[in-house]
């Protein structure tokens, strides 16, 4: 048993050695560290826990964590829409619907992989950022754009529900043309926020850019309204992700945490595809209860994130304070909001609530309008969220530090020196 | 276990261990003996006091006979200050960094003046 441990230590102090060479190079000597103190230590177990120690050192320094769970996710995501295109198209799924299914899980997949290879020159879209917090809320997104695009197929065959009935959003049933010009519209769309800035750089490109594909998306809502919103979700959680997002850490992990403990609250009161637990409750009141859950988690989790960010600011003494805490709020609403309306037990819900609530009143010509709550989620939201944000983010801007005082008279003017540097426009 | 003076439990640990003798250099497994930490544990810590330049590090002088040279360690002026000031915050709550902080750490430069 001894010479068995040995010998383990042994091994455990060469390889400790050689994976040294994992970590940055300015941060070497301290795995060697490890492995120099390690003669001190008696032998036997002490000296191998000695040893595990530089192992976890080795990779909390290297970020093997990060990086083996991320590679974990990703591979998981990968299977996972493999799992769902073969789905698709095996004949199990079958309906009058299912070109819609197959050209939703094709732009996902095209989307997840493109986006990050056309736009990185730019870096808008990937590499994902360092932080656990944006790897985790990566991987975590995009499967859940997997399970959302599964289970509107799922969805699409309960009786009497389409997505593109008149109530879903989308007229008539599949349409090659209709297809083709909401993906072309969309491709279009992205393509602007792109092409723009790079060829007419002087033409205010990023206001023209987004204004364009602003203008581009409401078009294209209206021919293909769930295309369009896995696109968005698509970039959008590639975009705060990636390593130039100016979102922290910190706002990820609060706004995506608390977004889905609030999709899971709604479930928890209410889930009315099971067995009802508030059986005296109108749905309608229902569907208002879902809402109000809804706006209450978009607000907790952008006032925390937003308080968090400007705490940490403030201890910094960051000169991009003002700025930094803009973007947390702004981007801290509509995460929140994302993270509970792609919570899926929240949308199969509040679609089963009013699905109830306008079939139980008599008016069957709405039962089809039960995927509308779905959409109504998706995009009154973020879109409540970003109001939210934006309101908040007008508080930090009241905390301006107090203008230095005006010069004494008698000092001479200075002559301009033609500087345009403004100390919020510093690029890094 | 308080965290008043904002740093965790076990930074107060090797706070309090690099206090007794604030001039002299220690070793990792020197301060592990010490403080109870794990390698695992001793070693992030070291490296984010590093980091925030709140202690220094070097190699030990010469080539030992033996074992190999070791990574030495002590804390920085800005570090010894703040090490006092966060085992003082944590003192009234009675954690065991309060019990193992000497009454009255000595100066740079009167211990182990010949090594530094």
């Amino acid at each position: 048993m001894g010479r068995a441990l040995d010998g383990l230590t042994r091994a455990l102090d060469r390889l400790l050695g050689r994976c040294g060479g994992l970590v940055p190079p300015g941060r070497r000597g301290w795995a060697e560290a490890v492995r120099a103190e390690a003669g001190e230590v008696p032998p036997g177990a002490a000296r191998l826990g000695w040893l595990a120690g530089g192992f976890w050192l080795v990779a909390r320094e290297a970020g093997m964590v990060r990086r083996i769970g991320y590679g974990l996710g990703t591979v998981a995501v990968a299977v996972a829409a493999a799992l769902a295109v073969r789905y698709l198209w095996s004949g199990a799924h079958a309906g009058r619907d299912a070109g819609w299914d197959k050209a939703r899980v094709l732009l996902l997949v095209a989307l997840l992989a493109g986006l990050p290879w056309v736009a990185r020159r730019r870096g808008v879209f990937g590499p994902v950022g360092h932080s656990i917090a944006a790897r985790a809320v990566r991987a975590g997104g995009c499967a859940a754009l997997v399970a959302l695009v599964l289970d509107f197929a799922r969805i699409q065959h309960f009786p009497g529900q389409s997505l593109s009935d008149p109530g879903g959003g989308a007229a008539g049933g599949w349409s090659w043309a209709r297809e083709v010009a909401g993906l072309g519209l969309i491709a279009a769309c992205l393509a602007a926020v792109l092409i723009v800035p790079a060829r007419w750089p002087k033409v205010r490109p990023v206001l023209v850019a987004w204004g364009a594909a602003a203008a581009w998306l409401a078009l294209s809502f209206t021919l293909a309204p769930l295309q369009v919103l896995i696109a968005v979700y698509a970039a959008g959680i590639l975009a705060v992700t990636s390593r130039r997002s100016p979102v922290t850490p910190a706002t990820l992990a609060i706004s995506s945490g608390i977004g889905v403990a609030g999709g899971l609250l709604v479930v928890a009161l209410h889930d009315p595809t099971r067995t009802p637990r508030a059986p005296g409750l109108h749905p309608k009141t229902q569907v208002l209860l879902l809402f109000v859950v809804l706006v209450a988690a978009i607000a907790a989790g952008t006032t925390t994130a937003g308080a968090v960010a400007a705490r940490r600011a403030r201890s910094t003494g960051d000169p991009l304070t003002l700025k930094a805490q803009a973007w947390q709020y702004l981007a801290a609403g509509p995460l929140t909001a994302a993270s509970a309306a792609l919570m899926l037990p929240l949308l199969r819900a509040s679609a089963a609530v009013h699905f109830l609530a306008n079939c139980r009143a008599a008016h069957p010509a709405n039962c089809t309008a039960a995927p509308a709550v779905w959409t109504f989620f998706l995009v009154a939201g973020p879109l409540l969220g970003l109001a939210f944000g934006t309101c908040l983010s007008a508080l930090p801007a009241d905390q301006t530090p107090p203008k230095p005082p005006p010069k004494p008279p008698h000092e001479p003017p200075r002559e301009p020196d033609h500087s345009r540097a403004g100390g919020f426009f510093v690029k890094i | 276990m308080p965290r008043g003076s904002g740093f965790s439990a076990q930074t107060l640990l090797v706070f309090a261990a690099l206090s007794v003798e604030p001039a002299d250099w220690r070793h990792g497994y020197d301060l592990a003996k010490q403080t109870g930490l794990k390698s695992g544990t001793l070693y992030p810590i070291l490296v984010r006091l590093a980091d925030q330049g709140l202690m220094e590090a070097r190699w030990e002088d010469g080539r030992p006979a033996g074992r190999p040279p070791r990574h030495l360690y002590r804390l920085s002026s800005e570090g010894l200050a703040l090490a006092q000031e966060a085992l003082e915050a944590a003192a009234p709550a009675g954690t065991p960094p309060a019990r193992r902080r000497p009454a009255a750490p000595r100066r740079p430069g009167l211990a182990g003046e010949g090594r530094l």
